[in-house]
């Protein structure tokens, strides 16, 4: 994987320490990118380099407009956003008459229990 | 905002609170959640804490994670426990008791004040002041509390604190204070008393 150290990404990129684990505190750095390697001079933290470098210019980008809760909603960390399904039957896609069942679901085991439910209903 | 006193000795499974206050020993076995969260007594919770404001003037034993806005520490503050990987997560800390962050845990914070005594493996942020205090019972305690594995910040002010490695752009080594590694990017003050091994980085050394 291609990797970049932390003092080369806090040259290249001209963020702070400050800045850096705020934003790892704000969950818009995945704490896994944070890589911890023993080196020569100790232990150093290393990033995967295309992620880490894409992810600080978009938060760069984003602030000067938002707010940090805001751009991790924009990130989708913590969307909370719609679940779309394409159903099939013999690889045909399902036309679906005009009353069509709207059902909020939280997850894809709740989307399962549900639909289980309202077959079990008609 | 309704207010919950904990007095005398009780367990509780965990739970939420608007403004909660401990002035006896409360064991909690679960996460545990108040938007403030004081305590003059003893809390030992074996999970997980949020609370928006932590004023600890006893002490708090926190094994899981811990995030708050603003911590403020009179008494003695743990997080963690030994061979774990735990976090302390705040805007803001203030500490003129003891913080001890156990195992390989990780002090994350804007603005890190300390004029007791704080222990971790890792304290990261914005800016970290640690100055040691100098009363004869703190620094018997200093034998086995000040020591920090890595600091890294933007700003750093140390007196009497003895780290492995310390990063950041602009630092201030104070008195009697042992370092192995200092990388500084920006202005360096160290004072005579100090040792520092090895220093690396672009900086710019100014007389103290």
């Amino acid at each position: 994987m291609n990797e970049i150290s932390k003092k080369e990404l806090l040259e290249r990129t001209g963020i702070s320490y400050g800045q850096l684990y705020r934003w790892k505190r704000e969950r818009l750095i995945p704490e896994e990118w944070f890589v911890k390697r023993s080196a020569v001079t100790g232990q150093e933290t290393y990033f995967p380099k295309d992620q880490i470098l894409e992810r600080i210019e978009a938060i760069v980008d984003l602030k000067e407009d938002h707010s940090l809760e805001e751009i991790r909603g924009v990130l989708g960390s913590e969307v909370e956003g719609s679940l779309y399904l394409v159903i099939s039957h013999n690889d045909e896609p399902v036309t679906f008459s005009d009353d069509v069942t709207v059902i909020n679901v939280t997850s894809l085991s709740d989307l399962v229990a549900k639909i289980t439910t309202q077959k079990g209903d008609n | 905002m309704q207010k919950t006193d904990f007095d005398g000795i009780l367990s509780i499974a965990g739970g939420t609170y608007e403004h909660l206050t401990i002035d006896g020993i409360c064991n909690c076995s679960g996460n545990l959640s108040a938007q403030i969260l004081e305590i003059a007594g003893i809390l030992n919770c074996d999970k997980n804490l949020d609370a928006g404001t932590f004023d600890c003037d006893g002490i708090a034993n926190i094994k899981g994670n811990m995030r708050t806005e603003r911590i403020d520490v009179d008494g003695y503050l743990n997080v963690g426990r030994k061979l774990t990987s735990s976090k302390l997560e705040a805007n803001e800390i203030r500490c003129r008791g003891i913080i001890t962050c156990l195992g390989s845990g990780e002090i994350n914070a804007d603005l890190i004040d300390a004029e007791g005594y704080i222990n971790a493996s890792e304290i990261v942020g914005e800016k970290v002041i640690i100055k040691s205090q100098t009363s004869i019972l703190m620094k018997w305690l200093a034998s086995r509390f000040s020591k920090v594995g890595t600091i890294e910040a933007t700003t750093i002010e140390l007196t009497e604190v003895t780290a492995k490695v310390v990063n950041g752009h602009d630092i201030m080594i104070g008195e009697n204070c042992v370092i192995d590694k200092l990388d500084c990017s920006g202005r360096l003050v160290i004072h005579p008393t100090a040792t520092i091994k090895e220093i690396t980085g672009d900086h710019v050394r100014v007389t103290s």
